[in-house]
C-alpha cells in the first residue's frame, strides 16, 4: 500500500469534525493545508455571505490572521493564489462579486507550475 | 576521499533549502511549494560560496544536463534520471533565410531522452527531489508532454505514478503515457481544472506531484536548456531566443540560465532578447505583455496547441518581466499559422515538431515580419516537443497521395506531372 496519508487525511476520509460548527446551509470555504494553522486547524469552514467576497470577509473576521493571506492590503487577490467557486476560477465569473449559494464550495488554491 | 566515504554509497542528492520568491521567508527542504507566510512560490537557495566549474571542467563531464549540477537544486550528485538533457543544437540556414535573419539554430528537444519533450529536464530534477524525500508515488497535472515524461521516468525508477490529464488530450499523448503503466486519470475539464485538482491532491496525499509540491525543484531543470545553448554555440550567446509559453516557466528559467553563465564568467556576450510564443486561442501571457499591466487575465483555451493550453499560467507574470527586461517581445499565432509553422520547420530543417513547435516557428515569423527580429539577428528557436505526438493537428493539412500501381509507367506519369 503506497497511498499513505500525510499531514491530514484525504478529502475522501477527512472526518466531518473539521467543518466549522456554524450552519450546514452556508457556503463552504476549502483551505489548503498551509492556511489551516490560521483557522484553528480547519480545512473546511462554513461562512456567511451573498458573494465570494462577503464569504471571505466573514472568514477573515472570525480568523483575523487569515485575512492578510486571502487578499492583499488593497483587498485585491494575490497573483499566486486562485479562488474557485465550485470548479470555476472566480476571475472567469464576477470575481469577488460572484454570488454564492448555500451549497456552494469556495476553494483557495495556491498556483501550480505548467505541465 | 576517505575509505569510509568510498564504502558508503550515496543514497541521494540532498535538495537545497527553499525561500519564498515573494516575501523571502526561508523554508527547510521538502515537498512543499507554498510559503506558509504569504502563499508565494518557493525557490531553492543556492550557496553563494559554492565552487563553480570552468569551461574545461564542464566540457570534460558526461553529456547530460547534470554536467551543470552546480546550477541545479541539490548538494551532492544526483542518482536518478542521470541521462536526461544534452539535446542537439542544429544550425538551420534554410530556416534563417525563410525568417529573414542572419543565422538560426534549433534547440531540438523533440529528441529529448526518454520521452521526446523538454519535460524530461524538469522531471529529472523533480524525481531526484522525490527520491530524496522518500516519496514512493509521483504524479503530475499535464497537457501531455509532462504526462509522458513522468510516466516514463517513474516506470524506469520503479515508482508508482498518478498522471492527471484533461480527458480530450491528443490520442498519441494519452497512449504514449498509458504504455508505461501509470495510473492514468482522465479528468473531464481543461488543464486548468486538472491543475486545481492536482493542487488539492498534493495537499491531501503523500505524493510527489512534480509540478505542484515538487515545483521548486522541478522548475530548475528548465534552465539547463540555456546552459546547453551557450555551450553548444561555442561558449557564446545568440542575439535572440524564441520559446513557447504555457505556464511561462521556461522563459523565466532561460533568462536566469543565461544570466547565471554570464555571472560565472563562462560567456561574455550580452544576454539575448527573449521572445515568447503562444497560440491566439490561449495567449494570456502575450496579452499581459501587450496590455502593459501586471495582472494575468485567465482565458478558456481553444487551440490545437494543447501543450500550451494553460489559461491561468502560474509563471506568466515572471515570464513577462523576463521578456521586458531582456528587450524582447512576444507574439500569438492562430491555428492555421501553427500548422504552417510545423511544416516550415520540417521542410527547412528536417525536424518534425509538435504543435508547440509550430507556435514557436510561426511566432518567429510574425516577430520578424513586425521587425522585432532583425536581419542581422542570430536566433535560437526552442523546439520543445515531437511532431509524432500531435499528428491529429496536421493530418488534414497534409493530404496523402493516392496509391499507384507497382509499374514504372505509373512513376513516370507522376514524374511528368511533378515537372
Amino acid at each position: 500500500m503506497t497511498h499513505r496519508f500525510t499531514r491530514h487525511p484525504s478529502p475522501v476520509t477527512r472526518p466531518p469534525l473539521t467543518r466549522h460548527p456554524v450552519s450546514v446551509t452556508m457556503p463552504t470555504i476549502n483551505l489548503p493545508s498551509v492556511l489551516t494553522p490560521f483557522a484553528d486547524g480547519h480545512h473546511t469552514v462554513a461562512a456567511t455571505g451573498q458573494t465570494v467576497g462577503e464569504a471571505l470577509d466573514d472568514l477573515a473576521r472570525r480568523y483575523p490572521s487569515l485575512a492578510p493571506r486571502l487578499r492583499d492590503e488593497r483587498g485585491a487577490p494575490y497573483p499566486f493564489v486562485t479562488i474557485y467557486l465550485n470548479d470555476e476560477d472566480i476571475r472567469l465569473l464576477r470575481g469577488f462579486e460572484t454570488r454564492v449559494e448555500p451549497d456552494d464550495d469556495v476553494s483557495v488554491v495556491p498556483a501550480v507550475a505548467g505541465g | 576521499m576517505s575509505a569510509a566515504a568510498l564504502a558508503t554509497p550515496v543514497r541521494h542528492a540532498d535538495p537545497l533549502s527553499l525561500q519564498c520568491a515573494a516575501c523571502g521567508v526561508e523554508q527547510e527542504p521538502g515537498p512543499v511549494h507554498v510559503c506558509p507566510s504569504c502563499l508565494g512560490p518557493l525557490e531553492p537557495v543556492y550557496p553563494p560560496d559554492r565552487v563553480l566549474p570552468d569551461r574545461a571542467e564542464l566540457t570534460a563531464r558526461p553529456r547530460t544536463l547534470w554536467r551543470y549540477r552546480e546550477w541545479l537544486p541539490f548538494a551532492g550528485r544526483p542518482t536518478r534520471c542521470l541521462d536526461a538533457g544534452w539535446t542537439p543544437l542544429i544550425h538551420a540556414p534554410r530556416l534563417a533565410a525563410a525568417l529573414g535573419v542572419a543565422h538560426c539554430w534549433v534547440k531540438n528537444d523533440a529528441v529529448s531522452f526518454p520521452s521526446l519533450s523538454f519535460k524530461d529536464r524538469v522531471v529529472a530534477t523533480a524525481l531526484n527531489a522525490a527520491h530524496a524525500f522518500g516519496l514512493q508515488v509521483v504524479g503530475c497535472a499535464s497537457t501531455g508532454n509532462l504526462a509522458n515524461a513522468v510516466a516514463a521516468a517513474a516506470a524506469r525508477e520503479g515508482l508508482e505514478a498518478w498522471i492527471f490529464i484533461p480527458h480530450d488530450l491528443e490520442a498519441a499523448k494519452v497512449l504514449a503515457t498509458a504504455a508505461f503503466g501509470p495510473r492514468l486519470v482522465r479528468v473531464r475539464g481543461t488543464y486548468d481544472d486538472v491543475n486545481r485538482l492536482c493542487s488539492q491532491v498534493a495537499d491531501g496525499f503523500r505524493w510527489g506531484i512534480v509540478n505542484v509540491n515538487l515545483r521548486a525543484y522541478y522548475g530548475e531543470g528548465s534552465g539547463t536548456m540555456a546552459f546547453e545553448i551557450a555551450e553548444q554555440l561555442g561558449w557564446r550567446l545568440p542575439n535572440a531566443v524564441v520559446a513557447p509559453m504555457a505556464g511561462g516557466s521556461l522563459l523565466t528559467r532561460l533568462a536566469r540560465g543565461f544570466a547565471a553563465f554570464r555571472d560565472a564568467g563562462l560567456v561574455a556576450d550580452p544576454a539575448p532578447r527573449l521572445f515568447g510564443a503562444q497560440a491566439t486561442g490561449c495567449a494570456p501571457i502575450v496579452r499581459l505583455l501587450e496590455r502593459g499591466d501586471d495582472t494575468i487575465v485567465p482565458e478558456r483555451p481553444h487551440t490545437i496547441a494543447r501543450s500550451l493550453a494553460i489559461g491561468n499560467p502560474a509563471d506568466g507574470r515572471s515570464a513577462v518581466r523576463a521578456i521586458r527586461a531582456s528587450g524582447g517581445w512576444a507574439a500569438a499565432v492562430d491555428d492555421p499559422a501553427i500548422v504552417a509553422g510545423i511544416r516550415l520547420l520540417a521542410e527547412t530543417t528536417g525536424i518534425f515538431g509538435e504543435t508547440a513547435a509550430g507556435v514557436t516557428v510561426a511566432a518567429a515569423r510574425e516577430l520578424a515580419a513586425r521587425g522585432r527580429l532583425s536581419p542581422d539577428d542570430e536566433v535560437v528557436l526552442c523546439i520543445t516537443g515531437n511532431g509524432l505526438k500531435t499528428l491529429d493537428a496536421v493530418q488534414d493539412a497534409i493530404p496523402l497521395p493516392e496509391p499507384i500501381a507497382p509499374r514504372l509507367a505509373a512513376v513516370a506519369a507522376l514524374a511528368e506531372r511533378a515537372g
